[in-house]
C-alpha cells in the first residue's frame, strides 16, 4: 500500500506485506490482538500519556473502540443496574444501557465537563442501602455532541469522587487527538491516575477512526488485566479477533511512521478541523446570533447549539418537531439533540457536525436554519 | 463522518493466485507443498489496486472502503452473497435476505442473543462447537443435546426429545409443548463452515480407481451433489444460515483428509462404518473455482473393531470414538478420556478430548467411551503419519496397564 508522509509534505511512503507477515495476516491469530500493533499501542500510550508500562495495565485490540466498549458494558454492568452517564451523551451507548434495562443517571455537564458538583451530588444522596452506580461514561475531548473538552480541574475532581464513591472510569476518547484548543493539552484520566499512586480505576478507549479510518475498524482499551480479560473472554465467544490482515496493514503503516510522525499526522488532522471549527463558528454568528446558544468546541467535530424557538426563555422549545418538520422543508437538517439525552426528553438543542461541509455550504445550511427559527418565534 | 481526505492511506492493492490455479485433481503422491512451489513458480497470479479516489464513485475506493459504512456491509459484497446464497443454496422462498458478519462465531452470537432471552434453551448437537455452547452461558441460555450419529442429528432423538419433553425438569418455556407442532416454534440455525469441505466415502488405497480424485467439471452437476443446506427445504423461514470465508480450502489441506485416513488404516487396520456420505467437489464459475478439492472416498462395510471405532467424516475435522474395553466403565468415561488425551500429549500428540464439544454437561458421561478430535487441515503426511503412530502406541499401553 501507499500512504502519506506526515513529515515530508506531498511525500508518499510504500510498504509492502508478504511472507510470514502475510501468512500472520492471513490465519487465525491472538484474541486480544496482532502482538506487534499491541505492543506498538502500548508504546503509544507511553509517548502520549506517560504512563510507563507495568504489570496493572495492558491493552486489546477492538473492531473500534465501539466493540470494546459494548464488551466492557457486558462485563461490568448487570440488568437493572445504576450507571452514571454523563448527559447529553453519545447516542451510541444509549442502547447498550437500555438493552440492560439500566437506570441512566445522567450527570449534567456544561462547557468544561462533566460538573463534578452535580456528580457529587448525586452520589452523596444517593439512597442508603441501594447499590451505588460503578461506572461512570464519558467522552472527555470533544464530547460527541456537545463539543465540549473537560478541564484538569474538572478531571481531578471526577477522579477522586470515582476513588471515594468507589467506581470506574470508562474513559471513551475518540477525538483525543483531535484538540485545537489554545490551553496546553489536559491529561487523559488513563494519564491522570497514574500520576497519584492509586492506579486501576479507569477502562480507557482509543480509536483509530477519526485519525486513520474509520471503516477499518480498529481500536484498543488499556486499563486493568482483570477488565481486558473479560472483554477478551466475550471476543473469544463472538467475533474471535480483529481481523488479522487489517491489523498487519495498521502496523506496518503505524511502525513506518512511528509515534514522532503519528503525532505530527495528529496535529495536521487537528488543525485541519479546528480551520472547520473557525468557518462554522463565523457561520453560526453571522446567522445565528441571537436566534441560537452556544459554546465553540476545542476538540472534535461538533457544534452543539441551543435554537432560542420562543421569546419566552423560559419555555424551552422541541428542536426534533422543528427539524422533522420546517427544517426539512427548507432544506436544512441538524440532528436533534433528544437523541443524546439518556432518557429521550424534549430538547432545543441541536448538533451539528463541521467535518464535511466546505464554506459556502456552512453559510447556506445555516441561513436556511436561521430562517426556520425566525419563523417559529414569530 | 470524518473526513476521508485525513484517512492517509492513498492505495491498497494485492496479488492473489488465481483461482484456476489450483488443480481440480491434485497429483498423486506428491506432498502437500510441493506441488504449490511448483504453482507459484509458472506465476499464476492476479494483481488488484484500490486507489484513495475514483472517477466513477460506484467503483471501489478507498475514500468509501476506509469511512464508517453500512451494518449490513458493502453494498458490492452484499449483492455477490445474495446471488452467491441463491446459485449455490437455493432457498425455497424468494424474499431471502443476507447480511455479512464478521465470521460465523459472531454470526451465532448475534443470531442467538437475537433470538433468545436470559433462561430460555437452545437445542444443539450431542457433539457440539465449545465456542456455541461457551457464548451462551455469561446469558443464561442453556444448551440442550439432541441426539446424534454419524449422519447427524437423529429426527427420531428429536422428536423424542420434544415429545417427552418435561418442563419441570427442563425449566420454561412457552417455547415448547407436548405436541409436535411445536415446530412451529423452532428456529434453525445453520452453521456450516466446512459446506465446500465436503467428501465422498473414504476408500482404502488399494481398492482405489483411477478417477478417484476426479472432479466432475460442471458446476450444477457439483452443487447438485453436494448435501443440501436446510434453506434448500424451508418455505416458511425459520432457517438461519450462517456461512464463513474462514475454511476455504488452501493448499495445505488439499488431500491431508485421505492421507489421515490413510495412516489410520495402516496403524490400526481400522474397519469402516459405513457412510451415507456424498458430494464430489466440482468447479463453479470464477470465485467458486478456488473450491475444487479433490476430496473423494468411498466406503465399505466392515465390522467393528473392539477397540477403536471409526466414522471417517463426510466434511470437515474428523472424530474417532472407542468402545472402551468394559473393565472401565466404572471409571467414568470423561475421566478416562482425560486420562489418555494426557498420555498422548505427555507422548507428543496433542489432540482434543471429546466433552470439550459436548453439547450440554453431562453428554460426554454418557458416552460409551473417550472421544477424540484430530485435526489435519495443516500437517503434512510425514507428521501425521508420526502422529497415528503416536496414537496406537499410546492406545495399546493404556490398554495393557489397564488390564
Amino acid at each position: 500500500f501507499t500512504a502519506a508522509s506526515p513529515t515530508e509534505e506531498g511525500a508518499e511512503i510504500s510498504a509492502r506485506i508478504d511472507g510470514d507477515d502475510l501468512t500472520e495476516g492471513l490465519q487465525y491469530g491472538a484474541t486480544a490482538g496482532y502482538e506487534k500493533l499491541c505492543n506498538w499501542f502500548v508504546g503509544l500510550q507511553e509517548f502520549s500519556h506517560h504512563r510507563k508500562k507495568t504489570d496493572d495495565w495492558a491493552v486489546t485490540v477492538g473492531s473500534g473502540s465501539q466493540d470494546l466498549i459494548f464488551k466492557a458494558v457486558n462485563a461490568l454492568v448487570n440488568p437493572g443496574d445504576p450507571v452514571l452517564v454523563e448527559s447529553p451523551v453519545y447516542a451510541g451507548v444509549l442502547p447498550m444501557f437500555s438493552t440492560l434495562n439500566c437506570e441512566q443517571v445522567e450527570v449534567e455537564t456544561d462547557a468544561h465537563g462533566i460538573k463534578s458538583s452535580s456528580l457529587r451530588s448525586i452520589l452523596e444522596n444517593w439512597p442508603a442501602g441501594k447499590p451505588k452506580p460503578r461506572v461512570l461514561y464519558t467522552v472527555p475531548y470533544g464530547c460527541n455532541p456537545t463539543g465540549m473538552t473537560a478541564t484538569l480541574e474538572r478531571r481531578k475532581e471526577v477522579l477522586n469522587l470515582a476513588r471515594e464513591h468507589n467506581f470506574l472510569i470508562l474513559e471513551d476518547d475518540p477525538y483525543y487527538y483531535l484538540y485545537y484548543g489554545k490551553a496546553p493539552r489536559y491529561p487523559s484520566y488513563f494519564a491522570l491516575e497514574s500520576e497519584e499512586t492509586n492506579t486501576g480505576r479507569v477502562l480507557r478507549f482509543d480509536s483509530l477512526s477519526k485519525i486513520l479510518s474509520a471503516g477499518i475498524r480498529i481500536g484498543f482499551a488499556s486499563g486493568p488485566k482483570p477488565l481486558l480479560d473479560a472483554i477478551n473472554k466475550h471476543t473469544a465467544t463472538s467475533n474471535l479477533q480483529v481481523s488479522s490482515l487489517t491489523q498487519v496493514i495498521v502496523y506496518k503503516l503505524l511502525e513506518a511512521w512511528g509515534y514522532e510522525a503519528f503525532t505530527k499526522h495528529t496535529e495536521k488532522v487537528s488543525q485541519f478541523y479546528g480551520a472547520k471549527r473557525d468557518v462554522f463558528e463565523a457561520a453560526m454568528q453571522k446567522n445565528l446570533s441571537g436566534l441560537a446558544e452556544w459554546v465553540a468546541p476545542e476538540a472534535g467535530m461538533f457544534f452543539w447549539f441551543k435554537l432560542l424557538l420562543s421569546n419566552d426563555s423560559s419555555i424551552e422549545g422541541d428542536s426534533s418537531a422543528l427539524i422533522s418538520e420546517k427544517a426539512v422543508k427548507e432544506g436544512v437538517l441538524a440532528l436533534p439533540g433528544t437523541a443524546f439525552l439518556p432518557n429521550g426528553r424534549q430538547t432545543a438543542y441541536v448538533r451539528a457536525s463541521f467535518s464535511l461541509l466546505g464554506e459556502a455550504e456552512v453559510d447556506e445550511a445555516l441561513k436556511r436554519l436561521a430562517k426556520v427559527v425566525r419563523d417559529a418565534r414569530a | 463522518l470524518p473526513h476521508p481526505n485525513y484517512f492517509p492511506f492513498a492505495s491498497v492493492g494485492g496479488e492473489a493466485l488465481c483461482p484456476t490455479s489450483y488443480p481440480i485433481n491434485k497429483p498423486g503422491g506428491s506432498s502437500a507443498f510441493s506441488w504449490l512451489w511448483k504453482l507459484f513458480s509458472t506465476q499464476k497470479t492476479v494483481t488488484f489496486q484500490i486507489p484513495k479516489y475514483t472517477s466513477n464513485p460506484r467503483d471501489l475506493n478507498l475514500a468509501q472502503g476506509l469511512q464508517y459504512g453500512m451494518v449490513s456491509g458493502l453494498p458490492d459484497l452484499q449483492t455477490f452473497t445474495a446471488e452467491f446464497t441463491r446459485k449455490v443454496y437455493n432457498p425455497n422462498y424468494a424474499n431471502f435476505a443476507t447480511l455479512l458478519h464478521t465470521g460465523n462465531t459472531d454470526g451465532w452470537a448475534k443470531a442467538a442473543l437475537l433470538l433468545c432471552n436470559p433462561g430460555e434453551v437452545v437445542l444443539v448437537e450431542e457433539w457440539t462447537y465449545p465456542s456455541a455452547v461457551a457464548m451462551m452461558e455469561p446469558f443464561n441460555i442453556k444448551p440442550i443435546a439432541v441426539p446424534m450419529d454419524g449422519q447427524g442429528v437423529l429426527g427420531s432423538g428429536l422428536r423424542r426429545l420434544l415429545e417427552e419433553w418435561d418442563r419441570e425438569t427442563r425449566g420454561m418455556s412457552r417455547y415448547m409443548c407436548l405436541r409436535m407442532d411445536v415446530v412451529s416454534y423452532i428456529i434453525i440455525v445453520e452453521d456450516d463452515p466446512y459446506y465446500f469441505l465436503q467428501q465422498a466415502a473414504y476408500v482404502r488405497p488399494s481398492n482405489r480407481t483411477r478417477d478417484y480424485d476426479s472432479v466432475p467439471e460442471d458446476d450444477e452437476e457439483f452443487l447438485s451433489r453436494l448435501s443440501p443446506s436446510y434453506l434448500r427445504f424451508d418455505y416458511q423461514g425459520r432457517v438461519i444460515r450462517l456461512d464463513t470465508f474462514s475454511k476455504l480450502p488452501d493448499v495445505d489441506s488439499d488431500g491431508s483428509h485421505a492421507t489421515l485416513i490413510d495412516c489410520i488404516h495402516h496403524e490400526f487396520d481400522v474397519q469402516l462404518e459405513n457412510t451415507n456420505t456424498s458430494g464430489f467437489h466440482q468447479g463453479l464459475p470464477v470465485y467458486m473455482a478456488s473450491l475444487k478439492r479433490p476430496h473423494n472416498f468411498f466406503s465399505e462395510k466392515q465390522t467393528f473393531q473392539p477397540v477403536l471405532s471409526f466414522i471417517p467424516p463426510s466434511a470437515g475435522m474428523i472424530e474417532i470414538f472407542f468402545n472402551t474395553h468394559p473393565s472401565f466403565s466404572s471409571t467414568g468415561s470423561e475421566a478416562l478420556e482425560m486420562k489418555l488425551w494426557v498420555a498422548l500429549a505427555e507422548a507428543g500428540l496433542l489432540l482434543s478430548p471429546g466433552n470439550w464439544f459436548a453439547g450440554e454437561p453431562g453428554v460426554s458421561e454418557r458416552a460409551d467411551g473417550a472421544h477424540f478430535r484430530m485435526s489435519f487441515s495443516t500437517a503434512e503426511f510425514e507428521d501425521m503419519r508420526k502422529g497415528v503412530q503416536i496414537f496406537s502406541a499410546v492406545l495399546t499401553e493404556f490398554y495393557t496397564t489397564l488390564q
